[in-house]
């Protein structure tokens, strides 16, 4: 009984390909995380990172390979399945995309709401609003601005509430800090943490790699479309190649 | 006092128009598609209620909620099956697209119904109301009344009801809206319904007070797009204020220039419109 929980995973990615119209992004890539741990997956521009996140949620289309979900495909070449992104929803991935893509006309209440649009409950709604509120106060003092108008930080911060209402077993956050304040990056570390300790696993795109292995006790590295390094988070820092490349040491 | 006869007359005729173009404007700002055929939907709506009235005599400010339902069903149907598979084609191809189903349409309600002229015209068709020396007929007082309405419950459904959250999610972020677990495709086959749906009310009016032939569309495809271009596309009331412009222009423009300049007159606001404004009188300027 015990090994089966252990061996129950949380996202488990295996050969999986996958690109755009004529051309392959990624190759091969095998990635798991662990049921309630926070992985972190760094690489350099166009690694493809935000294609693997958007592949595993169901925006970009495989080519081939296999992506489950608590152990149950969502996407399977040999067995045919492929399941729409609100279905992956439902089942528990959150994505939080980069760039934010919040409702730029609506305002900040109206983006957290419509990260629930698959929970039918008006009264959870509600609940779950002040959840939420209360893990980002900064968010409930702009509940009525236009979600266009905010900063930078403020729109990570609603991007990530927003994702956090289809109450998810696996948050995947592509680029958390970038283009941020030092200071907002700070309170976004701490807020992954309170996430994390909810139990909810992560799976965090980071350029930063001080920041990536500061959330993540795990880590893979993306190079054009493969993964070329993986392992514990301080053995990557103490890495020469890891050092040099993204560390500038 | 003659003017204010013309305003009149121009303000009711535009709040009708208002209603005409909504469904275009809809439809353009949610799914990107310039529907050519919104005309001959306006014109299947004009049939429907026509036939109501004359087999089953029907009021046409009854039968025009069976106008509704028909022409969301059709336009429903048309967007699922049709267009969205070509939804994230380039423009020209849904141009092409719609203007093939507007043929197509108008050619299929000639060979059903002929091209004879028909009307919808209830005993009560030329009464009215005087005040003075001003006139004000009931039909296009109720038209106007019942357009106005409707602009405002769809303001009101787009706002409030978790449909219309999903509509305007769509309309700002397609990606963002499959991430909250939006049905796309659904969500833009339940707004091409709802475009057509409210063209097929806008034309079970419109045949109480014009002839109704299966070429009525075409003039009105082109003033439905001068509307929603001139009001600004995305916003909800930008056809309220479009089609209010465009009656009241084109009433005083044919009476102190002559009927067949009407026509000219909606080109002209047409090229006006792109050349000084063309993100239209409430769209916004740099987006
Ligand atoms: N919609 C698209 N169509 C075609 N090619 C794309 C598309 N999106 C990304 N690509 C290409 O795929 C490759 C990987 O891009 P991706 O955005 O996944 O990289 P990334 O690691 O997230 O980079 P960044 O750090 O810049 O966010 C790049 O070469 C990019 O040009
Ligand atoms: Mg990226």
């Amino acid at each position: 009984m015990e090994n089966d929980t252990k061996d129950k995973k949380m996202l488990k990615i295996e050969k999986l390909s996958a690109g755009y119209a004529d051309t392959q992004v990624l190759w091969d890539i095998n990635l798991s995380v662990e049921n309630g741990e926070t992985v972190a997956l760094i690489g350099s521009n166009g690694a493809g990172k935000s294609t693997l996140l958007e592949t595993v949620i169901g925006l970009v289309k495989p080519i081939s390979g296999l992506i489950e979900l608590e152990n149950k495909p969502v996407y399977s070449d040999s067995a045919s399945i492929s399941i729409p992104t609100r279905e992956r929803v439902k089942n528990g991935m959150s994505l939080v995309p980069q760039g934010r893509h919040l409702f730029p006309n609506m305002t900040v209440e109206e983006n957290i709401s419509l990260g629930a649009f698959l929970q039918n409950n008006r009264k959870t709604l509600k609940k779950e609003l002040e959840k939420v509120y209360e893990l980002f106060p900064r968010v409930y003092e702009r509940k009525n601005h236009p979600a266009g108008k905010l900063s930078g930080g403020e729109q990570q911060m609603v991007a990530i509430a927003r994702a956090l209402m289809s109450k998810p077993k696996l948050l995947m956050i592509d680029e958390l800090s970038l283009g941020l304040a030092p200071v907002i990056v700070d309170i976004l570390i701490e807020i992954i943490y309170d996430i994390s300790k909810t139990g909810t696993s992560l799976l965090v795109v980071e350029q930063d790699v001080q920041v990536a292995l500061s959330v993540a006790k795990r880590a893979y590295v993306l190079e054009t479309g493969k993964v070329v390094m993986q392992g514990k988070s301080k053995d990557l820092l103490d890495d020469p190649q890891i050092q040099s490349a993204y560390l500038g040491i | 006092m003659f003017e204010l006869q013309i305003i009149i007359n121009g303000l009711l005729l535009g709040g009708l128009y208002a209603l005409m173009a909504i469904g275009m404007s809809l439809i353009w700002g949610v799914t990107n598609v310039v529907n050519l055929a919104h005309g001959a939907l306006i014109m299947l709506g004009a049939y429907t209620t026509f036939w109501l009235f004359k087999l089953l005599h029907l009021d046409p400010f009854i039968s025009l909620a069976a106008s509704f339902a028909v022409l969301f069903v059709f336009g429903f149907l048309i967007q699922k099956y049709i267009i969205n598979f070509v939804i994230r084609a380039k423009m020209f191809i849904t141009l092409l697209l719609t203007f093939g189903l507007d043929i197509l349409i108008t050619n299929v309600a000639q060979t059903a119904w002929t091209s004879n002229f028909r009307q919808t015209s209830p005993s009560y068709a030329s009464n009215g109301f005087s005040y003075g020396i001003i006139t004000v007929p009931y039909v296009r007082l109720a038209a106007f009344a019942i357009s106005i309405a409707l602009v405002f419950a769809l303001y009101l459904f787009l706002k409030k009801t978790k449909t219309g959250q999903a509509i305007r999610a769509v309309s700002q972020d397609i990606d963002a809206a499959r991430l909250m677990g939006i049905n796309v495709a659904n969500t833009f086959a339940v707004t091409f319904g709802i475009g057509a749906g409210l063209a097929g009310v806008a034309g079970s009016m419109i045949g109480v007070l014009i002839p109704i032939t299966p070429h009525m569309g075409e003039i009105l495809t082109l003033k439905s797009f001068v509307i929603a271009l001139i009001g600004g596309l995305g916003t909800i009331f930008g056809p309220l204020v479009g089609g209010l412009f465009l009656g009241l222009v084109e009433t005083f423009g044919s009476f102190h220039l002559g009927a067949k300049y009407a026509d000219v007159i909606v080109f002209g606001i047409l090229v006006a419109t792109l050349i000084i404004k063309p993100t239209g009188i409430l769209g916004k300027n740099n987006e």
